[in-house]
């Protein structure tokens, strides 16, 4: 792996072949993952890489090359080729803005994962787990330990480095005759993950899904669990992002500074919070702000790079992904837990479900905040307040904003859930008037 | 051979490897992408490196390297992590048997888009902008062009040696309209397994002028009506249609369970082909082929040998409307004691091989298009899709498209409607297809975008088709709240 003086190495050496303003990103590490299906070790993998971008800018044109062959003339090439791109392309929109030269956290591993979660070890805990089920059960699943660096800099003498190694780790527990539960967690150096806790929850809910029932779409009182809660959060923060506003594709346009969701709805972005990713600086360098999004259901603010920012006449709120403009997007997200329990959530609920996973979330139309998907490995009725028999899988098309208006419960204790580019803090959530239109 | 896979192959037989194999891949893409007449993005990357994979006592190893100097050190850890793996194997992973070729293949192609001046492809998509743009009300134009060139090596143990050179092309552009409360695109594009010829055979300016005037239509449009309705579809959402309802659930790994906890199973088990029980997947206008061969010709699919060495073939999977096959690679098929299909492919030189899709496609009918309108009472015709979800298992499906064009009494009215949503299970709906348009109608259409697997493999694929009918499908959903 790349440490921190090779990178500056790489860095200083790129930018000394050209004559521009640029940027160098490094990306990479080592991503391992075991999976398992029908309780036997079925894929095993290790792949190491580094992906080194110069970016460069004269006047509005902008170009950009990638390369995982940093030895011999790798690096001396893509500068050539940069400049050749350069000269070939035409006038973007801006000129070069550097990302914000603010302080950032350089992000330094405190304990090794590695120790825990390495090759054999990672066989060993699976293998270990699956001895506790019974012969009607099989597991399938996959356990990952990417340890992974990220650094930046540019021709204003920015240098950023930052390396962590996050685990995650998914589980669906099968019975013979096809019923499933699931689990999973996500976790990093400062706080890694417990799986074993994961796949006692997955059996347990595998055990709860025998012999379902079947019931009939409609409005129901929902309960989700963190994992399905996080699920839809991350597709009210998405279209937060400021090129989805200027793009058209989001409801949160004109609605800055009103109230849009319930007042229990509050939603940060906090690369500080060490449940999540710990990485302090976006892809243009500047600092990841730790940025409220929604405060009590108001939109509090938008996710912005330096070109969005541009554009809506303010600055970088430091969640860039790419050079090209793309927008901010949110890797911490960390939803405010409610004041009760899980347990008082359905004890007190008189008709519902209780949902344990969603599976193929997608927006019908984003612009009114239309998403569907379908429930997965674990249904229950919830009837008189207890968890009674579980229901085949359900179709929801739902209007998030109504969702999140119609929130009457949060959990009191928030959990870490694996969403795409990271952990996302949520708590269990109930929410009424749920709209299902269709059945498995 | 280089010398340092020869070591590294050697390393592995040393350590009791009953197999291994390795796939050495050098990918550069470029990529350029226009907002509103601006260029915001134009950049290119390169991706080498080398995969090995080896099998020890039944368990499997996977470790790849981006630097040829440590293939003997990458083919050491691959055989401790298949050390590790048969700590939990009880029953051995076994590889169908296939034949130790030595061949190539090169992606047919009359322009090689790395050759042709980024400033030529600029004035093509900024000419579509303009035209775009002349349309009033449309808020905004965006169009890519995206090119891969793929050159893969692929040696194993058993003496097969296989060079490949692939090469992909794409273009696409939209146009969107909006007003205070809604947001209406139109889109047109495809990326194929060609050279630049089919960017200049892709009538960008043409198709600009359709799908700017239409953006702007669909924001004064109704609302697609809820009902059961007649429905066509065309090539352009039919593609994800068999994608999702036909691709995905006749793999054979996620019938057999082992994408269960990521991207899912499927409705047909390994009893339906151990036993081999008649499954009715459609009405018997629907034949459906996996075809990698050449007679795809510009398929995403396309190849001469897939990523464990086994040569491109054609495997049906609906046959008239029946369950016909399946699609395998070479540790799954000996599980229902077949050769492989072909179908083991890995997205790069860092990721194993799966069951991959290839091209999926629908035979077409010899029905004329005004024909399959004419028979429609009242329905829709719905074009372009925009939303996707199916269930993990592959029966239930809702898709949403860019537009319905209104037919009624056996013609397309001219009117349109905006969100069309339609819903269903699988063998359901392609049991309700009662015609399908002429091959002259047929056309391919890539996916550039197919997630599976952990970690997460990005492979292109495509679907050909021609126009379909399916009868009493449900549409919309507001009627369902």
């Amino acid at each position: 792996m790349i440490n921190k003086n090779r990178a500056g190495d790489i860095i200083k050496k790129l930018l000394s072949f050209v004559p521009y303003e640029a940027d160098v990103n490094i990306d990479g590490g080592e991503n391992s993952v075991t999976r398992f299906a029908g309780s036997e070790i079925s894929q095993n993998i290790s792949t190491e890489d580094a992906v080194v971008t110069l970016t460069v800018y004269d006047g509005l044109k902008q170009a950009s090359c990638s390369t995982n062959v940093t030895s011999g003339d790798g690096l001396k090439k893509i500068s050539d080729d940069v400049s050749a791109m350069l000269a070939s392309s035409s006038d973007g929109e801006f000129e070069y803005e550097p990302g914000c030269n603010g302080e950032v956290n350089e992000n330094k591993k405190d304990c090794e994962l590695n120790e825990t979660f390495g090759i054999k070890n990672r066989a060993e805990i699976i293998s270990r787990q699956i001895k506790k089920l019974s012969s009607e059960y099989f597991a399938s699943g996959a356990l990952s330990l990417n340890k992974r660096f990220v650094s930046f800099g540019n021709k204003r003498g920015a240098f950023r480095y930052s390396e962590f190694d996050e685990v995650r780790y998914n589980t669906v527990i099968t019975h013979i005759n096809g019923e499933s539960g699931g689990g999973g967690c996500i976790g990093y150096n400062a706080c890694p993950p417990d799986t074993d806790a994961a796949f006692d929850e997955a059996y347990t809910r595998a055990k709860m899904a025998r012999d379902p029932v079947s019931i009939e779409p409609g409005q129901y009182t929902v309960i989700l669990s963190p994992a399905a809660a996080a699920d839809l959060l991350t597709y009210i923060v998405m279209p937060i992002c400021a090129k989805w506003l200027t793009d058209g594709d989001s409801y949160a346009a004109g609605q800055l500074g009103k109230q849009f969701f319930g007042r229990g709805i509050t939603l940060c972005d906090d690369a500080a919070n060490n449940l999540t990713r710990p990485l302090f600086f976006d892809y243009e360098g500047s600092p990841r702000k730790t940025l409220k999004l929604i405060e009590k259901g108001v939109i509090e603010n938008y996710l912005h790079d330096t070109k969005t920012a541009r554009r809506m006449k303010t600055g970088t709120t430091g969640h860039a992904v790419t050079h090209a403009g793309d927008g901010g997007y949110a890797m911490n997200i960390v939803m405010q837990p409610g004041s009760t329990t899980i347990e008082d959530m359905i004890g007190s609920t008189e008709r519902g479900l209780y949902i344990s996973e969603l599976h193929y979330t997608n927006y019908v139309n984003p612009r009114a905040l239309l998403v569907t998907g379908l429930t997965r490995n674990g249904t229950f009725l919830i009837k008189d307040g207890k968890l009674c028999e579980a229901v085949t899988n359900m179709r929801f098309t739902q209007n998030l904003k109504d969702a999140f208006n119609n929130v009457t419960a949060a959990e009191s204790k928030t959990t870490p859930a694996d969403t795409y580019y990271s952990a996302t803090i949520a708590p269990s959530l109930r929410i009424e008037g749920f709209c299902f239109t269709g059945k498995s | 051979m280089s010398d340092s896979i020869k070591d590294a192959f050697d390393y592995c037989i040393k350590q009791g490897a009953e197999y291994a194999d390795i796939r050495c891949k050098d990918i550069q893409t470029e990529v350029l992408d226009m907002e509103d007449g601006i260029v915001c993005n134009i950049s290119s990357e390169r991706s080498r490196g080398y995969g090995i994979r080896v099998f020890i006592g039944g368990a499997m190893g996977f470790a790849a390297t981006a630097d040829e100097k440590n293939l003997t050190d990458t083919a050491k850890k691959a055989c401790e992590i298949a050390e590790a793996g048969r700590l939990l194997t009880s029953n051995p992973i076994k590889l169908a048997k296939k034949e130790a070729v030595w061949g190539t293949y090169r992606t047919p192609y009359e322009i090689d888009p790395f050759t042709v001046p980024a400033e030529e492809k600029i004035k093509l998509l900024a000419e579509c902008h303009a035209i775009m743009r002349k349309t009033a009300d449309v808020a905004k134009t965006m169009s890519i062009m995206n090119f891969r060139r793929e050159d893969v090596i692929f040696a194993d143990t058993d003496g097969c040696r296989i060079n490949q050179s692939f090469l992909q092309s794409s273009a696409a552009i939209s146009a969107r309209a909006v007003s205070d409360n809604d947001m209406q695109v139109r889109s047109y594009g495809n990326t194929l397994r060609a050279g630049y010829e089919m960017i200049i055979d892709m009538q960008l300016e043409q198709n600009a002028r359709r799908i700017s005037r239409e953006s702007v239509e669909l924001i004064n449009a109704q609302q697609c009506p809820s009902g059961f309705f007649d429905l066509l579809l065309t090539p352009t959402q039919l593609q994800l249609q068999i994608h999702e309802s036909v691709g995905h659930p006749t793999e054979l790994d996620r019938i057999f369970g082992s994408e269960a906890a990521f991207a899912g199973t499927s409705f047909i088990t390994p009893d339906n082909l151990l036993k081999k029980e008649q499954i009715k997947y459609g009405s018997e206008h629907v034949t459906i082929i996996a075809d990698a061969t050449a007679d795809c010709a510009g398929g995403l699919g396309t190849f001469g040998f897939d990523d464990e060495g086994v040569p491109a073939a054609k495997t049906v999977l609906v046959d008239k409307g029946m369950l016909a096959g399946v699609q395998s690679s070479r540790d799954n098929s000996i599980k229902i004691n077949r050769l492989s299909g072909g179908m083991g492919l890995s997205d790069g030189w860092q990721n194993m091989p799966i069951v991959r899709m290839t091209n999926i496609n629908l035979m077409p009918g010899d029905f004329e298009l005004e024909n399959l309108i004419g028979g429609i009472e009242y329905g829709f015709m719905l074009d372009e899709n925009k939303s996707w979800s199916i269930d993990d298992k592959r029966v239930n499906f809702q898709f949403a498209c860019e537009i319905a064009y209104e037919i009624k009494d056996g013609n397309l009215t001219g009117k349109i409607f905006k969100d069309p949503i339609y819903t269903g299970k699988t063998t359901e709906f392609w049991g309700s297809c009662d015609g399908i348009c002429h091959a002259g109608l047929w056309r391919v259409v890539g996916v550039p975008n197919c997630g599976k697997g952990q970690p997460m493999q990005i492979m292109r694929v495509a679907h050909g088709s021609a126009p379909s009918r399916f009868r009493k499908v449900k549409v919309g959903v507001s009627d369902d709240k």
